[in-house]
């Protein structure tokens, strides 16, 4: 109980150092900064409160299948936001990027 | 736990013996769960691709977020996965009393965190934070998308938290009948599952709306 105990306090002590890293000037380092501290605290109370390392091994293999799932969605559906062409149009749908192409 | 084999009155019939039927049921949730990875994933990814489109209407949103709500609600979630877990583990010593109230407190914590919601909804109503007309950031675009990801995935967070309240209720409810012991409490734990989560998908939720974007 006392390790549980221990294991709350660290995601509260990442919670504050997450909400403080927010306040820094980081630039386009933020939203990886903030994702790496949040997919830590994910995995600890995948650890802690899931007992993700206990589990009945095809437990494992799902959980491991749903992030492999996600990896491919953000993949395959990244590439094509990444590279795709947006031709100009009348009433343009994006002023952000139209105004700065 | 092995030993309660086929035939006991708490195996069914298609199980082996009763760690067979309590990990299929764990296992259960697990791939349930990973449905839901792909659910929440969907939606996380579509904001980053409107992020990556609309990056000074995002910023501009995530500023009217409020984020001391958003702060002590993360940290409401993260103590009440940490009370039903210390709830289970005094299930599996055989202390159903204290389950009961470890879930209750898991309960308390679910509804501080769905009024705190509510306190930050009615706030920013008033602030004409609602997409559609009169809409207060009208002017930047993108913060209306920003505000439609924000309804959308914290409304489909609250209702997953509602049924996990009600599931834990139903945890409640069953340990007071006397239908749990130290050997069989499979449900507590397949909730447990359900209710850290809930949790999580909150973790990515909280920096995406009220934190990425404040330090300039």
């Amino acid at each position: 109980m006392k390790a549980l105990a221990l294991r709350w306090l660290l995601l509260l002590a990442l919670l504050a150092a997450t909400l403080g890293l927010a306040y820094l000037p980081l630039g386009p380092a933020a939203m990886p900064a903030a994702l790496i501290v949040a997919f830590a605290m994910a995995a600890m109370i995948a650890l802690t409160c899931m007992r993700l390392a206990s589990a009945p091994r095809l437990a494992a293999i799902f959980a491991i299948s749903g992030l492999c799932w996600i990896l491919v969605l953000v993949t395959l559906g990244g590439a094509d936001y990444v590279t795709r062409t947006i031709l100009p149009v009348a009433g343009a749908m994006h002023p952000d990027r139209d105004a700065g192409s | 736990m092995a030993e309660i084999r086929a035939g006991h009155p708490a195996v069914g019939m298609q199980y082996e013996d009763l760690r067979h039927q309590s990990d299929t049921a764990l296992v259960g949730m697990w791939l349930f769960l990973a449905t839901e990875i792909l659910f929440f994933g969907a939606l996380l990814f579509a904001y980053m691709v409107y992020r990556l489109w609309y990056p000074a209407g995002f910023v501009a949103a995530v500023r009217h977020a409020n984020v001391l709500i958003g702060t002590i609600n993360t940290a409401i979630l993260l103590t009440s996965s940490f009370t039903l877990t210390a709830g289970l583990l005094l299930a599996r010593v055989g202390d159903m009393r204290r389950l009961v109230w470890a879930c209750l407190a898991t309960m308390a914590l679910g509804l501080a965190f769905i009024g705190l919601k509510a306190v930050e909804y009615v706030e920013d109503f008033h602030e004409h934070l609602v997409p559609g007309a009169g809409f207060a950031l009208a002017e930047t675009p993108g913060a209306q998308i920003f505000y439609l990801f924000y309804y959308s995935a914290t409304g489909i967070h609250l209702v997953h938290l509602a049924i996990g309240i009600g599931l834990v209720a139903y945890i409640v409810r069953r340990t007071r009948r006397g239908d749990f012991s130290a050997r069989y409490h499979t449900p507590a734990e397949v909730v447990g599952l359900y209710w850290s989560f809930v949790d999580i998908v909150w973790l990515f939720l909280y920096p995406l709306i009220y934190l990425v974007g404040r330090g300039g």
